[in-house]
């Protein structure tokens, strides 16, 4: 079992990645990617990172595989779920107001979380044929994933099931999904309307003029040049008026395009695009 | 005296009476940064720093992701999150899976803490109901940092300390004054 990779053979596998794949993840914060990479090879029974690095130039299935299993999950529904009340209670009204219909991205996706979340939400508020929502990720298996109703560990819903609660007190999130073999299948026809997409947020997909943007919790991956980049990226797909909501304790006061967002919330880290 | 660059201290169950007793105790010009683990509710976002302040000498913060450290301020991880120390002297966040059904881990925080101070580390493990820390703990001295447990008899639930007391030869076994003196005099 592997327990530690240095800093020389992660920087090794991050070459061997860019170079067969065109994936860059120089810019990611190490301790978490390192801790993904570790995962990753103990589940697949590797013992030197020599053979990992043959299996990733060779193999572009398994890579596939690599990828969806080494990005870590937001791990919960609802998660913050004084945040998700004010997105129901008081952005997504406001800018329906605002806007009429609205479009929506959530980009850089692992997990069906934070898509199933919204999705429910919307059926709740009866405002899904007013939001057209938008999901892109870097693994096509985990887009397949959320299609198909996602899939997790019953033991995970216990917070999930718990965050729900606190957001609406007499509903049961027990209703959108099916339980098989200790495993939690969401209802799939709530993502039904959903556009799914693959693509790198900061190569590929240049999709603009979105009135929200869900991006939580997935700087905290990055190291500060990517995640300039990034900011840089969402503010510009965003149109004026438009909504960006980020970790609740994610930073991105230091980033030039900061200037140009007011605060809402600074408890939940709800920003408005003011200026173009 | 080795010239210690930090302290960690990791703490579950039982563990918040002694945290006030040292962090009360700690001088107002205390040269090293403190990081504190300690496990606590997910749900509950508010209200752990400003306990915590109401007995603190120093500043105490739950640090957002990519804050840089500073020496003389005791940073809390934050509900929900687990807390590294990255290279470059700044904080990382990270929403992983819970270790050990703790998020933040005490290990987690530790074996990146001693990853980045080495032998200029101490750790510190108090009261608690499960292993947490043990792991973490053993990182610590096998970089070459500095170990210490509280007393298990005079832990309020010992679980944790002992835990690490199974797996390693710590350094110290300290008493919560014991502690308090100690930690005193590194910076």
């Amino acid at each position: 079992m592997i327990t530690d990779i240095g800093i020389v053979d992660t920087k090794k596998i991050i070459a061997t990645i860019a170079e067969n794949y065109g994936i860059d993840f120089s810019n990611l914060a190490l301790t978490a990617f390192k801790r993904r990479l570790i995962k990753v090879m103990n589940d697949y029974n590797f013992s030197s990172v020599v053979d990992f690095i043959h299996k990733i130039e060779t193999d572009p299935r398994l890579f596939e595989k690599y990828l969806s299993e080494g990005m870590v999950d937001t791990t919960e529904m609802f998660r913050d779920p004084s945040f998700w009340r004010e997105l129901r209670d008081i952005y997504i009204p406001e800018l329906i107001k605002t806007f009429g219909n609205i479009r929506v991205h959530i980009p850089g996706v692992s997990s069906g979380d934070e898509v199933y979340s919204l999705m429910i939400l919307l059926k709740e508020t009866k405002l899904n044929d007013k939001v057209s929502v938008l999901v892109s990720s870097l693994s096509q298996l985990r887009l397949d994933a959320i299609r198909n109703g996602a899939s997790y560990d019953l033991r995970k819903m216990e917070n999930s099931d718990a965050n729900y609660k606190r957001l609406n007190e007499n509903g049961e999130l027990s209703n959108y999904y099916r339980t098989e073999n200790n495993k939690v299948v969401l209802d799939a026809s709530l993502v039904a309307g959903v556009e799914f997409l693959k693509g790198s947020y900061i190569k590929d997909l240049n999709e603009k003029g979105f009135h929200l943007v869900l991006y939580r919790n997935r700087m905290i991956y990055m190291n500060s040049t990517l995640q300039d980049q990034v900011v840089q990226k969402l503010f510009d797909s965003l149109v004026v008026g438009g909504i960006l909501c980020i970790g609740a304790k994610e930073n991105i006061e230091t980033s030039p395009e900061a200037k140009k967002m007011l605060c809402l919330n600074p408890n939940e880290k709800v920003y408005k695009k003011r200026i173009a | 005296m080795e010239q210690y660059k930090a302290v960690i201290i990791g703490g579950s169950a039982g563990s918040f009476q002694v945290v006030t007793r040292i962090i009360s105790s700690l001088p107002k010009n205390y040269s090293l940064p403190v990081f504190l683990c300690l496990h606590r509710l997910k749900h509950v976002r508010s209200g752990f720093v400003e306990a915590l302040s109401i007995k603190s000498t120093l500043p105490i913060c739950e640090p957002n992701d990519k804050d840089p450290i500073k020496p003389g301020i005791i940073y809390l991880a934050p509900a929900n999150y687990h807390m590294y120390i990255e290279l470059g002297n700044k904080f990382s966040l990270s929403t992983e899976e819970p270790v050990n059904h703790s998020r933040p881990s005490i290990d987690l925080s530790f074996i990146s803490a001693a990853y980045n101070y080495k032998r200029k580390l101490v750790g510190v493990i108090l009261s608690g109901a499960n292993k947490d820390g043990a792991i973490g703990l053993k990182k610590v001295k096998e970089n070459g940092g500095l170990t210490i447990v509280q007393d298990p008899n005079e832990s309020q639930v010992p679980t944790m300390p002992n835990a690490c007391l199974q797996v390693m030869k710590v350094d110290h076994i300290f008493s919560t004054n014991e502690i308090i003196r100690f930690l005193n005099k590194l910076g």
